[in-house]
């Protein structure tokens, strides 16, 4: 039973853990590739991990001067600026909060975004600051009931009223992270009236399909040094991005796999108390083995292979039962159980077995066989 | 074939307390014999027993078997010879309930270290039809009489071909006639395949079943 409860918690918990990898993997190439990010302040450090920077928050931002020089790169296509807010959006009937992002229009090529109803806005939209929005199909659903039915609607972000132009298809997303899907985009001069400043918190670049990322990112770093110190911002790649979380992911991953671990070596005293349980009752048994020509090394042997065989039933239980889990839930969560968790479950409760059998079996087979077979 | 010489068995029941179960023994089975060890409870008969069938082994002494010492062996060779050269019949027939009659029967030959010149289930089968049992083969120890597990525990001792049978009180959980039955089987068995047969028991009139009895009293032979 232990040792169900331990394979089931395990392999479930590093079934989670690749979902979730998994997951965020597409999330990320689903985002576009061959892009990269520029934001304030140094937050990914050598290691590959992330930093707490003073320059990450309060730092620098960066302004149209920068996407015009960064713009002048012949070996980016895009460079699209961000300022982003989280704010309550209000149609008619409800108001939801969520994440505002001003940009320009070339931030839906970047992303790989369309729309399922409407239009995207333009960079004409952009230079007349005309007052549209594209919105996630989620927030379109939350508001307006079908994605359908939000387009040519008007929402209300503080008090000031913007027409939904399109919504855009699903990308999924939630989970803790950006929920993708409920976004708001607005031109970003549009956005000015909440961003008086004019200020961006990041850009999203994308390099020309032919280009190497290294040497875009020098390009771009060249160029901002003029303006601003060398750790005043980071070019991040989307891979450098997916490195920092999976490390975080696998260190946590690692935390709570150890954790159900313990119940595996639970599970392994339960064998261990039900093995010496059994040598005792079956002391006479072992006598009359022993008498007839068995060996210690095969009575050993015996209760060894009764001890991996309870163990490993116990582990093919939990891994059947976590199977059954995942495939319930998978619907609502992207889990899978890989081979290796499998190989992991029946090498981890084989081991258990011979461990915690060791004792019990050893002292079977250091039975005296006059003293075992006189035993009632 | 068997051949015990100066055997001292000796108890250690407390730090300076001995208990001497055998002193200075010394006797010799020759093969094809049917001998009865007779001494009463606590004379050290069962010890004597142990040390013969090699079970046991004794503080001082030799066993010899076939010229060979066979006191001084590990455990593992010790445990090769009870497979290969003797069949132990028990008063409590100790037969395992789990396993059918046939794969009781069977059970010496799972430890087997050589290779078997018998085909193991053929031969279960024979002794088995040879003692009656032959619709029981498929029956559980505990759903069959007193008598017919002591012949299946007898048929279990001797699918080895064993060079020596060992009975330690084989009729004493039985009622006399079938106590009778058992008796005359191993008449039967010493005369007709020579197998060497050592019963030990408590009673002169199974004993007098024998051929030759040795006496034991208080850890000594007597006669």
């Amino acid at each position: 039973m232990g040792i169900l409860i331990g394979v089931l918690s395990v392999v479930l918990l590093i079934a989670f853990g690749l979902g979730l990898k998994k997951y965020i993997q597409n999330q990320f190439e689903s985002l576009g590739t061959n892009n990269l990010r520029l934001v304030p302040g140094k937050i990914i450090n050598s290691g590959g991990g992330f930093r707490a920077s003073p320059g990450s928050l309060g730092g620098i931002s960066f302004d149209e001067k920068d996407v015009i020089s960064l713009s002048r790169i012949t070996d980016l296509e895009l460079v699209v600026p961000v300022f982003s807010r989280s704010q309550n959006v209000s149609s008619d009937a409800k108001t939801e909060f969520t994440d505002i992002y001003h940009t320009s229009a070339d931030i839906f090529p970047a992303l790989n975004l369309s729309v399922v109803s409407g239009d995207l806005f333009t960079k004409e939209d952009v230079d007349k600051r005309s007052k549209v929005v594209v919105i996630g199909p989620k927030l379109a659903e939350k508001l307006f009931e079908s994605t359908e039915a939000a387009v040519g609607r008007t929402i209300k972000i503080e008090k000031i009223a913007f027409k939904i132009i399109g919504v855009l298809g699903a990308k999924g997303g939630g989970f803790g992270g950006p929920d993708l899907d409920s976004f708001v985009y607005m031109p970003y001069k549009t956005g000015y009236v909440f961003n008086s400043d004019k200020k961006f918190v990041a850009m999203i670049i994308k390099a020309k399909t032919d280009t190497d990322l290294t040497t875009a990112k020098r390009q771009i770093t060249d160029v901002l040094s003029k303006r601003y110190k060398e750790d005043q911002f980071s070019v991040i790649e989307q891979t450098e991005i997916l490195d920092a979380i999976s490390s975080i992911f696998n260190i946590l991953n690692s935390v709570l796999v150890a954790i159900a671990a313990i119940s595996l070596v639970v599970g392994g005293i339960g064998i261990m108390n039900i093995m010496y349980v059994t040598v005792t009752e079956r002391t006479r048994e072992i006598g009359i083995r022993r008498a007839i020509g068995a060996r210690k090394i095969d009575i050993l042997a015996h209760f060894l292979v009764e001890s991996v065989i309870l163990a490993v039933f116990g582990g093919v239980m939990g891994l059947a039962l976590a199977y059954l889990i995942v495939l319930a839930i998978q619907s609502l969560f992207p889990a899978y159980i890989n081979i290796q968790s499998v190989l992991l479950a029946l090498g981890v409760s084989s081991f258990i077995g011979i461990l915690f059998g060791v004792f019990p079996a050893k002292k079977a087979a250091d039975l005296s066989p006059i003293d075992a077979i006189r035993y009632e | 074939m068997i051949k015990l010489s100066n055997i001292w068995k000796e108890y250690k029941l407390d730090t300076d307390v001995v208990f001497t179960a055998l002193k200075n023994v010394s006797l010799e089975i020759k093969d094809g014999e049917y001998v009865g060890i007779m001494g009463t409870s606590g004379s050290g008969k069962s010890t004597l027993m142990h040390i013969i069938g090699l079970l046991d082994k004794p503080s001082r002494g030799e066993v010899f078997l076939d010229g060979k010492d066979v006191s001084t062996l590990n455990d593992n060779d010790t445990s090769t010879l009870r497979n290969e050269y003797v069949g132990f019949i028990f008063q409590q027939f100790n037969l395992l309930n789990k396993l059918t009659v046939l794969e009781n029967v069977l059970l010496p030959t799972v430890y087997a270290r050589k290779k078997l010149e018998i085909k193991p289930e053929e031969k279960a089968r024979y002794l088995l039809s040879r003692f009656g049992l032959e619709d029981k083969i498929n029956s559980y120890p505990n759903k069959i009489s007193g008598g017919q597990q002591q012949r299946v525990a007898i048929a279990r001792a001797l699918i080895m071909n064993p060079r020596l049978v060992l009975a330690d009180e084989p009729t004493g959980n039985l009622d006399t006639k079938t106590g009778d039955e058992i008796m005359k089987l191993f008449g039967e068995l010493n005369k007709e395949e020579k197998i060497t047969i050592a019963i030990v028991t408590h009673e002169l009139n199974i004993a007098a079943k024998t051929k030759r009895i040795i006496k034991i009293k208080d850890g000594e032979i007597i006669k």
